[in-house]
């Protein structure tokens, strides 16, 4: 970062080939849109070229300071495009058809498909902070530590979000396969005494 | 049988159908729990389940990236904030007045997309010709202060305005027409976005003269 903040184009061009494809993949997942991703993954870079100086290593790694800013981005596009990006909503998601609960082979196959592609659409239903804590941890594998210096979150809000958001996506998935639901712990499951202010 | 004990297993449950680390003498009540309580190993069965498709979506968007027109915008970006840094560079004034030119010709005008492969061309000393394999760039002479980037992999060529007091800093030594304040220059640029070499564009109808 310091030599990127000393102006070395060679710096530059690594870290954005080292770490172009986390960003994009996050926006990618947060937005489930292709062209968001690209433009979030550039904006992220152009600020990292103007904000170099201002990388701190005591608060985490690259990766997550990254991400932390592709999370901001993220955020504003959704708010520069409240009304015109519409997620899908509940009832939406909830007219798709049922998923064959068990089936052999192909069908079997078919089935996990159709499984992971009503995951990703479900993923976008989920409010934004259990999104990104699902993303960050489960689909970007970053530790809780890595997810919290991104979302500026102690650890165990972290955590609390991510369950969270895997028990509202595990509901949908149970109700589409035609499985009995299990409760859903709510936010009073969040730890006494976090603030969070992300 | 159900645990009567709310949701005391949940937090260890979930990180285990994560496949995260939990801690041993835990991950051994759980399973204990697990033989006796329908409703946590419910509750397992569903995480796997999430933990499963998460996976696989993770999985499918493995290969996922910005596309290269995204890497080169970002890169020439990089390039043109370090031409307009003063403090990134050491040259003179009439270094600066070259990239501002060349930042405003990128912007204007269409760039002549020159995209170089193997055998990678070297810059010649002294300024001879610049070459690229068995080809010869007529009339390019490198820049004094490509002697120390990295070989030219890739690039473009760029035509920009210069100041005639420019020149010299490129080490040409050229004496216009009276009224000139402007030539056209060809540049090459390399993949990092630096100039590597200057080509004059001798054409009386593009050299723009002052009043």
């Amino acid at each position: 970062m310091s030599r990127i903040a000393a102006g070395e184009a060679q710096a530059f061009a690594a870290l954005f080939e080292r770490r172009q494809a986390d960003v994009f993949r996050f926006a990618l997942h947060m937005s489930q849109s292709p062209s968001i991703a690209e433009d979030v993954t550039q904006e992220v870079f152009l600020q990292v070229m103007r904000d170099a100086g201002r990388f701190d290593p005591g608060r985490g790694g690259v990766a997550s300071w990254l991400l932390g800013i592709a999370r901001n981005f993220v955020r504003r596009r959704f708010e520069d495009e409240r009304g015109r990006f519409v997620p899908l909503d509940e009832q939406e998601f909830e007219r798709e058809p049922k998923v064959a609960p068990r089936q052999d082979g192909a069908l079997e196959r078919l089935a996990r498909t159709e499984r992971i592609e009503l995951l990703r659409r479900a993923i976008v239903t989920l409010p934004l902070r259990y999104r990104e804590a699902v993303v960050l941890c489960d689909l970007q594998e970053l530790t809780y530590a890595e997810a919290a210096s991104s979302l500026g979150c102690a650890v165990g809000t972290v955590r609390s979000r991510l369950h969270r958001g895997r028990a509202l996506l595990a509901a949908k998935m149970m109700r589409l396969e035609g499985l009995p639901g299990v409760d859903i712990p709510d936010d009073r499951d969040r730890p006494r005494g976090v603030r969070c202010f992300a | 049988m159900n645990c009567t004990s709310r949701r005391r297993f949940d937090e260890a449950i979930v990180e285990l159908a994560r496949g995260a680390s939990v801690r041993a003498e835990v991950a051994r009540e759980v399973e204990h729990h697990l033989a006796v309580c329908d409703r946590c190993a419910a509750v397992l069965r569903r995480e796997r389940l999430v933990t499963s498709g998460l996976r696989g979506l993770a999985g499918m968007a493995a290969g996922a990236g910005a596309s290269h027109a995204t890497r080169e915008r970002v890169l020439a970006a990089f390039a043109a904030r370090q031409e307009r840094q003063p403090a990134a560079w050491s040259f003179s004034p009439a270094w600066l007045a070259a990239a501002a030119a060349l930042i405003l010709a990128s912007i204007g005008s269409g760039w002549a997309a020159w995209h170089v492969r193997t055998p990678r061309p070297q810059l010649a000393a002294g300024g001879a010709p610049l070459t690229h394999g068995e080809r010869v760039l007529e009339g390019f002479i490198p820049l004094p202060a490509a002697g120390g980037m990295p070989d030219l992999e890739s690039g473009y060529i760029v035509r920009v305005d210069l100041p005639v007091g420019a020149l010299p800093a490129f080490g040409i030594e050229f004496i216009p027409d009276p009224g000139s304040i402007q030539v056209q220059a060809d540049l090459v640029v390399g993949q990092d976005g630096q100039p590597r070499a200057i080509r004059l564009v001798l054409d009386e109808q593009n050299s723009r003269s002052g009043p």
